[in-house]
C-alpha cells in the first residue's frame, strides 16, 4: 500500500450464535430434546441470541463440527449420551471425543451438555484446548421419567442463567439454588426418591466454582 | 420399606428402626451387599418405578432390581439414591424423637 494511503476497512457484525446439539433417537434423549425445544431454545432466543440447531438426525459431527467452528458461536449446549471422554448424537455418532476434534470447536467457548460422564474427561480437554467454560456432569445424569421435567427444568437453569448474562460462578450459585428447592419440593409432596437423585445429579455437576477444582474453566465467564 | 436389617438378618422398617435401636444393625455398619440388598427390596416395593440415564435410557424396574444386586455401575448409582433416602428418614425420624 502506497505510504500515506489510508487502509479502506469495513465492520462487519455477525450475530452471537448459540448451537444446540441435540439427540432424540431413544426415550430418555426424546423426553430432554422435546423439553429443550420447547423451553430452552426459545427462552435464549428472547434474550437475542441467534440459534443454531443440530438436532435429531442432523446431531451428527458432520454437521455440528463445522457450524461450533463458525464465527460468533459463543456456547454449545444440547442433550445426547456421553462417556467420560465422548459427547455423542445420533445413534452414538461421536461429536466431540477427546483426541478427536479441532481446537477452534471449543475454543473461546462456553460448553454445557446434559450428558453422561462427559465433565470428568471431555470437559477439562475441551478447557485445555480453549474452552471457557464447560458445565456437565461427571457420571451418570439421572431422572425419574414421572417427574421427568423437574429435572429437565433444573439442567435449563445453566442455559436460562447464561442467557441472563451471567457469569459462569453465578449461573452455578442459580442452578444450587433451584436443585434445592427443587429436591424441597419433591419431599414436601412425600417424594424422597425424587429428591434424592436430584441432589445426586448436582453432586455430579461440574463446572468452572463447583467445589473440587479449575478444570472446568474460568468462573468469570460469560455470554457477550 | 426396610431401611436396615435386624440382629438375625430380617429387613426392618423405619419404625423399627428408631425404636428398637439394640436389636438393629445400625444403617453406617451394613456391609456393601447388605446396602445393596436394603435398595433391591425398597426398590421392589415401591408401586411404581421407572427411572431414566442420559447414559443408559429408560430403565424398568425390573432391570433396576437386578442392576443393584449385580451391582452394576447403574446399580451403584441407584444405591447411592436409596442410602441418600434412608439416611435423610432416619436423620429426621431420629430429630422428631428427640
Amino acid at each position: 500500500m502506497a505510504k500515506g494511503t489510508t487502509r479502506k476497512e469495513r465492520t462487519l457484525t455477525v450475530p452471537v450464535i448459540v448451537l444446540g446439539i441435540d439427540s432424540n433417537w431413544e426415550p430418555a434423549t426424546l423426553a430432554a430434546y422435546r423439553y429443550r425445544d420447547k423451553y430452552v431454545y426459545p427462552h435464549i432466543a428472547s434474550k437475542g441470541y441467534a440459534i443454531e440447531k443440530c438436532q435429531g438426525p442432523m446431531a451428527r459431527r458432520i454437521y455440528a463440527a463445522p457450524k461450533a467452528q463458525q464465527p460468533g458461536v459463543a456456547y454449545v449446549t444440547g442433550v445426547g449420551h456421553g462417556s467420560y471422554t465422548t459427547y455423542t448424537g445420533h445413534y452414538y455418532d461421536p461429536i466431540f471425543q477427546v483426541g478427536n476434534y479441532c481446537a477452534a470447536e471449543p475454543r473461546g467457548k462456553i460448553v454445557h451438555f446434559l450428558s453422561c460422564e462427559t465433565a470428568r474427561d471431555l470437559g477439562p480437554d475441551f478447557v485445555r484446548n480453549g474452552c471457557v467454560a464447560y458445565f456437565g456432569y461427571d457420571d451418570d445424569f439421572v431422572f425419574t421419567t414421572a417427574d421427568q421435567d423437574v429435572f429437565f427444568e433444573c439442567d435449563f437453569e445453566i442455559d436460562r442463567a447464561f442467557s441472563h448474562g451471567l457469569t459462569a460462578a453465578e449461573v452455578y450459585e442459580r442452578v444450587k439454588v433451584l436443585f434445592a428447592q427443587r429436591a424441597a419440593d419433591f419431599r414436601a409432596q412425600g417424594k424422597q426418591n425424587e429428591a434424592a437423585t436430584l441432589e445426586l445429579d448436582f453432586d455430579r455437576l461440574r463446572c468452572p466454582s463447583s467445589p473440587v477444582g479449575g478444570a472446568w474453566g474460568d468462573p468469570k465467564a460469560k455470554l457477550p | 420399606m426396610p431401611v436396615s436389617f435386624d440382629t438375625e438378618g430380617k429387613p426392618i422398617s423405619l419404625r423399627d428402626y428408631v425404636q428398637n435401636g439394640g436389636k438393629t444393625l445400625s444403617f453406617s455398619l451394613l456391609s456393601d451387599d447388605q446396602r445393596a440388598e436394603v435398595a433391591a427390596k425398597r426398590i421392589e416395593m415401591l408401586p411404581t418405578y421407572e427411572i431414566a440415564t442420559i447414559g443408559v435410557g429408560v430403565v424398568s424396574k425390573e432391570r433396576a432390581v437386578d442392576e443393584v444386586r449385580s451391582k452394576s455401575k447403574l446399580g451403584r448409582t441407584l444405591i447411592e439414591i436409596e442410602t441418600r433416602v434412608i439416611t435423610h428418614l432416619i436423620d429426621e425420624a431420629s430429630k422428631r424423637r428427640s
